[in-house]
């Protein structure tokens, strides 16, 4: 029989049975030890058999604890205390002495007995109707919808769902900071999830309010991070609203005072999470975002707020995402970006500064795929090969061939030339994976070598001039930042570590710490410009680069990139344009 | 003194001295004809333990006759506890109750022990700790009792309906008894059956050997010879492993286990985990391999080869085995295909007896009473207000036309006596009835609607679910041991006023019955506080006024739905009580469970009518045929039995189950059964002629819940995978053609038309399907807890 192994038995074995008996203070002999351990063994099996029938009529697939101690106790065996966890325990290993323990954590029950949060009951069991299939066709609606009256709640709940939802959207922040605690570890609000996700879809009244909008953003954060709640198919409507916040022109954003970007970056910081912990609980989910995402990012007559949600959006889904969305994207829609950048009217300002916001957005996404896509390339190279975190995602097939890592940096280098250099050094740490060897271009793409092997110089050029305006990362790696803090909760898995730190993307745009143009005019500035091979803008183009000063280092809290981000700006206007301009310097390429 | 003495196999118990002091003679009688019974069961501890002495047989046998007089009276069970009678005493010594005692605490009638103990005074701790550890034992000791018991409940049941029924059962019943006498043996009895020995080394050389023989034989004889193996196999090794031949018995077991039958697999994982002699006794899958001799249906011809074979190989080991401990069903005519095998084994003990399966069944419907539909007023006026009067007539006569024909099939009205109807039975009747004319006609073409019923919060562990027939109540059985009841309508429950309250309410105002009712208890759930152990049964009442449940610690309870209270604990079963029912007409029940014995209940009677009592493993499921004549037990031997109320004897046994049978349903005309089981399959069987009509496929896990729409045109079948499902009954009834010769010979050719059955798949969230019904308007309801 093939599964004549699967029929062998977890056999005491006879050491055991020696051990426990020295323990009770019975010397025993080799023999009898023996007998005694199948006897033990044969015991334990008849238990187990009769315990599943326990198992069977409680209607459950787990054999529990409970089955296990009744069979034993309609056996007149005495039963086993102390087991009956509803969780799973723990074993634990000891090295040393090869021994398996359960883990029993000590209980303080001085904390215990003055905590203040006294632990409320179970939740009432309840029963609920709900009409699933209509005349044997189909969902009349599809399960987990959103109830719209609150009501069948007991009167504790419908107290609880009350008072948290006028704490976290009330004015009193201490309040709302105890209230999206307690969401976040209360393990008896299961039946309130539907009302709670109820209220988080009400964002699109809310757009106005961007303080209403973080609050429910957060509540979505609480309530993700809640070990006890299942969310099932509630994710969908979850992510719905995080998307809405990421992508939508808010009202609030009408008022350039408001900060409607930081909520953008949370928003997606946000959505990452929902996916990476509960991203399996809805099938295509992933494809749904990433199509969502793609349908924004190519509407060009979707503001670029909008645009910069698209972005971060991916950038917090990960490389992959990035990879797969946005860069094929980049010549299309940079075309759009460069026109806003290069109109340079008053009436633009606006319009501009939130360009380059969306162009700091492309560029902090397409490094990280850059970095991430040489990592993964490496760790291939070194026998990891599928080790890489962004592998679940690119595991799902799609009309999508991958760029080799090469061919992409030099497209990307034709987007952002040294602003996106500089944010690698030329030291060795990437430079054995160097991606711009003129053999490797030759052939990537068919392009003639002689403005390719210039690439070298390019590279390096403007490295000089951007240490002249900040100092760029000594290690060259904004990779090996700690992770924020924010989102890590204590139950997530570790399979999506890497990814999170797609957190980043807020840390690199504070609107507080952006320059914009039109509100200190540059003391100093100078472009480099070119002609720059572009594989999808036909043909040769020229394109300038423009390096701003900004204001002194000290004047800046030093930790973030914003005063190693140069303003940036690509000129796809005729050449002419731009030798009118008096600060600029025409390097030649 | 009280002796037990091993002779003829079977203990006696011997009376020495007169009577216990201070306890009834009846008593005392009952107690020792149980111990007469139950000594076949007391294994060779008990000679040591109590002292033996030769005894006079005669006077042990009296004890034992006389006993199903004197248990004629409710007072002789040791269930009920209620020995309050007081006669006349005589002293004794103590000696003798101690061992009384401790031969009754040794078979787990922890209750007689009890009374015994506190009739004659002794303190609790005079019992030897050490006569507790007889694991085992007790199921065969149940069904000692039920035995007995079977005897008076059948005359209870003559005085309940006043007919004259009692003569003819009691006849069965002493049968009976003498059979299970001789089917329940004790273990020692049972396995020294098995000292006949063989050289060890040459059983394989016999297994290969008639192997071989069967691989050689022409097709046509080699499926129906092949259902020798297994049963064959399992002889043998445990005939090695009982003449303590460990290896060989390891390597027998290890080279033909392979062959056998991959539905036999949960039998042999047992097996295979048994090696040495000890382990044997107590072992209860074995004990059942071996006290019921395995059926098997062969063809003559195929049955003459296989006997010249032995005969000419002197195979005398396995000839003796096939002799012993085998049952060989010989039919003339064809041999059956493997299909045809496939079909109805797989069961613990072989295939039925074609003439289990002979009686007549009565399974058609009783006719309903005529009661006058009065078309009131209101409903009246409703329909001419929606402009439809002319409704009335056709619904008239739908009621009148239904009433009236009497089923050819069903038995006389007043077989079984059943309770009469009641004003509020007749108004439900009505209202019934009025329902059904909305009713919606399913078919492959239209679809019932599922209403889904989700227990939320059931983190003790839903364990059983029942609605009643006009889908206004719902209850859950829980693995904390409560009852919980819910109202799925607007209105709420209410508990009925106090005594005191109740003394001041105006009694002849037209409103009393809503009078009584105390407005301040009103709630949509009601907690039911009671069993000590997992409920795993429930049942609601026909006329919503009492709940049944049953638990793991062996009662089945009567709960008022009025007060919310227990209102009786019916003890008998001992042991975890795994499913109960309500009869369709109410009054009567059924419980059956882990002893292995279904009892049939009236809900004013603390101890059985009937036991029935035949299954070899735990009966898991229980279901009242709706005349209720008949009811019907799944068991874990994979089989399920019909069992006649009336006479107590089982009618219909069908084999076919490769697994544990958690779920049956009878179709609403009475002719059909349905039945789930562990192994996801859904059979259907013909009561009439017995036989298996159909299988359905497509669960991928236990089905836990089977109903009919109201008109049986479509079968639901709820089950572990998260699943409803919905098959074409009506398309799997109509296609039958019985003919004579496979009602003659059981021989059944089932097609494979599963996939043309379906009609739709609806699958839950998370929640296991472990309840289903139809509303009287053919809306279908499921019911299960929410399992994150």
């Amino acid at each position: 029989m093939a599964d004549r192994e699967e029929r062998r038995f977890a056999e005491v074995s006879r050491e055991s049975v020696r051990l426990m008996a020295e323990g009770a203070g019975v010397e025993l002999g080799d023999d009898v030890a023996a007998l005694l351990a199948e006897d033990v063994c044969y015991r334990l099996r008849e238990a187990t058999q009769s315990s599943s029938q326990f198992m069977r009529h409680a209607k459950r697939r787990k054999l529990t604890v409970e089955d296990f101690n009744r069979a034993l106790r309609w056996s007149n065996v005495e039963a086993i205390c102390g087991y009956g966890a509803q969780d799973a325990l723990p074993f634990r290993s000891v090295k040393e002495g090869e021994l398996f323990f359960v883990e029993d954590r000590d209980v303080n029950l001085v904390e215990l007995a003055l905590a203040t949060n006294i632990p409320k009951g179970c939740a009432e069991t309840m029963v609920r109707v709900n009409v699933s299939y209509l005349d044997g066709k189909g969902n009349l609606e599809p399960q987990g919808t959103v109830p719209t009256a609150v009501q069948s709640l007991s009167d504790d709940l419908l107290k609880y769902y009350q008072q948290i939802t006028r704490a976290i959207l009330g004015e009193d922040p201490h309040l709302m900071k105890v209230a999206l605690l307690d969401l976040q570890s209360n393990s008896k609000i299961a039946a309130l999830l539907p009302y709670f996700v109820y209220v988080i879809s009400g964002v699109k009244s809310v757009s106005h309010d961007l303080e209403q909008l973080n609050r429910l953003m957060h509540m979505v954060k609480s309530l993700v991070q809640n070990p006890y709640l299942y969310l099932g198919s509630y994710v969908r409507s979850l992510v719905s609203s995080v998307m809405y916040c990421i992508l939508e022109p808010l009202a609030a954003s009408i008022n350039p005072l408001n900060d409607h970007w930081t909520l953008r970056d949370y928003a997606a910081l946000l959505l990452s999470h929902i996916f990476w912990t509960h991203g399996d609980l809805v099938s295509g989910l992933y494809h749904q975002i990433l199509l969502s995402l793609q349908k924004v990012l190519s509407d060009p007559v979707r503001p670029l707020c909008s645009h910069y949600g698209a972005v971060v959006g991916l950038h917090a889904l990960g490389w992959k995402a990035v990879e797969r969305v946005l860069f094929p994207h980049l010549p299309a829609y940079w075309a759009n970006l460069q026109a806003v950048l290069d109109d340079y009217s008053v009436s633009n300002a606006q319009v501009k500064a939130d360009g380059h916001k969306v162009y700091g957005a492309i560029l902090v996404a397409v490094e990280r795929l850059l970095k991430m896509k040489a990592l993964s390339l490496s760790q291939s190279a070194e026998g990891q090969s599928g080790a890489h975190p962004g592998s679940v995602v690119g595991a799902v097939s799609y009309r999508w061939t991958p760029v080799p890592l090469p061919a992409m940096y030099c497209e990307l280098y034709s987007f952002f030339g040294d602003s996106l250099a500089v944010r690698f050094s030329t030291g060795t740490g990437f430079g054995t994976h160097s991606p711009c060897t003129p053999s490797q271009l030759g052939d990537s793409r068919k392009e003639p070598p002689g403005p390719a092997s210039n690439l070298d110089t390019t590279r390096k050029m403007p490295q000089l001039t951007a240490n002249l305006n900040i100092s760029p990362r000594q290690d060259g790696s904004p990779r090996t930042d700690p992770p924020p803090p924010s989102l890590s909760g204590p139950g997530s898995s570790s399979s999506c570590s890497r990814q999170r730190s797609a957190g980043l993307s807020r840390e690199v745009f504070p609107k507080a710490r952006f320059t914009s143009p039109q509100t200190t005019p540059p003391a100093f500035s100078f472009l480099i410009g070119g002609r720059q091979m572009g594989q999808r803008c036909q043909g040769r183009r020229p394109f300038q680069t423009m390096f701003a000063t900004t204001p002194p280092v000290s004047a800046i809290p030093p930790r973030t990139y914003a005063h190693k981000l140069p303003v940036i700006g690509r000129v796809g206007k005729p050449v002419r344009r731009w030798t009118c301009s008096h600060y600029s310097l025409h390097l030649p390429l | 003194m009280i002796a037990l003495t091993g002779k003829n196999q079977s203990y006696v118990l011997v009376l020495y001295g007169l009577c216990f002091p201070l306890i009834h003679v009846a008593h005392a009688q009952f107690i020792l004809k149980m111990a007469a019974v139950q000594g076949g069961m007391g294994d060779a501890d008990i000679k040591t333990d109590i002292k033996t002495e030769p005894s006079a047989d005669g006077f042990g046998n009296n004890n034992a006759n006389d006993g199903r007089v004197l248990s004629a009276s409710p007072g002789s069970s040791s269930s009920t506890g209620s020995n309050k009678q007081t006669a006349a005493v005589t002293p004794e010594d103590q000696q003798t109750l101690l061992a009384v005692l401790q031969f009754l605490k040794k078979n787990k009638l922890s209750e007689s022990v009890e009374i015994l103990r506190r009739e004659a005074g002794l303190p609790e701790n005079s019992l030897d700790p050490k006569a507790n550890e007889s694991a085992g034992a007790g199921s065969g000791g149940a069904a000692g009792i039920v035995d007995l018991e079977g005897g008076d409940a059948s005359s209870l049941l003559s005085r309940v309906t006043g007919s004259s029924s009692a003569g003819a059962q009691a006849p069965t019943k002493g049968t009976f008894i003498c059979g299970g006498k001789k089917d329940q043996p004790d273990v020692s009895v049972v396995l020294s059956a098995y000292s006949q020995q063989g050289d060890p080394t040459l059983y394989k050389v016999y297994y290969r050997d008639l192997k071989k023989f069967i691989e050689t034989v022409l097709d046509c004889h080699r499926a129906e010879l092949s259902q020798v193996f297994y049963p064959l196999f399992v002889h043998m090794y445990l005939e090695l492993v009982y003449n303590n031949h460990e290896s060989e018995a390891k390597a027998f077991f290890e080279k033909f286990s392979g062959d056998q039958e991959c539905y036999y697999e949960e039998d042999l994982r047992i097996l295979s985990g048994l090696t040495k002699k000890e382990h044997m006794r107590g072992n209860e899958t074995l004990l059942d391999f071996r006290t019921s001799k395995f059926v098997l249906r062969i063809s003559r011809d195929s049955y003459q080869l296989l006997k010249r074979h032995l005969q000419e190989r002197q195979n005398n080991q396995i000839w003796n085995i096939i002799q012993e401990h085998l049952y060989i069903d010989i039919f003339d005519g064809m041999p059956r295909s493997k299909s045809q095998i496939d079909a109805m084994s797989g069961s613990l003990a072989g295939e039925a007896k074609r003439e289990a399966n002979k009686t007549k069944v009565y399974y058609g419907l009783l006719k309903e009473p005529e009661i006058e539909l009065p078309l009131d007023d209101e409903d009246e006026e409703a329909e001419n207000e929606e402009g439809k009067p002319k409704k009335k007539k056709p619904k008239k006569d739908s009621v009148g036309s239904k009433s009236k024909k009497q089923d050819p099939n069903a038995p006389s009205q007043n077989r079984i006596p059943l309770p009469e109807l009641k004003d509020s039975d007749k108004l439900d009747k009505i209202m019934y009835m009025k329902e059904a004319t909305k009713r919606i006609r399913l078919g492959p073409d239209n679809l019932p609607s599922v209403c889904f019923y989700t227990f939320l919060n059931a983190y003790q562990g839903l364990t059983a679910v029942d609605l009643t027939d006009d889908s206004s109540l719902i209850a859950g059985g829980f693995a904390d041991s409560t009852v919980r009841v819910w109202s799925v309508t607007p209105k709420k429950l209410r508990k009925v006023k106090s005594a005191a309250d109740l003394n001041l309410i105006d009694k002849e105002s037209d409103d009393v019955l809503e009078r009584i009712m105390d407005e301040k208890t009103a709630s949509e759930s009601k907690i039911m506080y009671g069993h000590s152990g997992p409920v795993y049964g429930i049942s609601f009442s026909p006329d919503r006024n009492y709940l049944l449940s049953s638990s793991e610690d062996g009662t089945v309870r009567l709960w008022s739905l009025l007060t919310f209270t227990c209102l009786v604990a019916y003890k008998g079963h001992n042991y975890p009580v795994w499913d109960t029912q309500f009869s369709p007409y109410g009054y009567y029940f059924v419980s059956g469970g882990h002893d292995r014995v279904a009892r049939l209940w009236a809900t004013d009677h603390y101890q059985p009518l009937r036991i029935f009592s035949g299954h070899l493993a735990d009966i898991t499921c229980t279901r009242f045929h709706p005349n209720s004549n008949y009811v019907a037990t799944g068991s874990s031997d994979r089989t399920i039995r019909l069992w006649d109320v009336l006479s107590g004897n089982c009618v219909r046994i069908f084999t076919g189950h490769k697994g544990p049978i958690h779920s049956l349903a009878f179709s609403p005309n009475g002719k059909f059964l349905a039945s789930g089981a562990t192994d996801g399959r859904v059979l259907l069987w013909d009561i009439g002629h017995g036989l298996m009509v159909g299988e359905l496929k497509g669960h991928t896990d236990t089905i836990y819940s089977l109903r009919f729409s109201r008109d049986g045109e479509i079968l639901a079948s709820g089950s572990m995978d998260n699943t409803v499902r919905l098959w074409d009954a009506m398309k799997a009834f109509d296609d039958l053609e019985t003919d004579d010769f496979t009602a003659a010979t059981g021989h059944i050719h089932l097609q494979d038309n599963s996939q043309e059955l379906l009609l739709g798949t609806y699958t839950t969230k998370s929640t296991p399907v472990i309840h289903l019904h139809f509303t009287r308007r053919n809306l279908l309801l499921a019911a299960g807890a929410f399992n994150p």
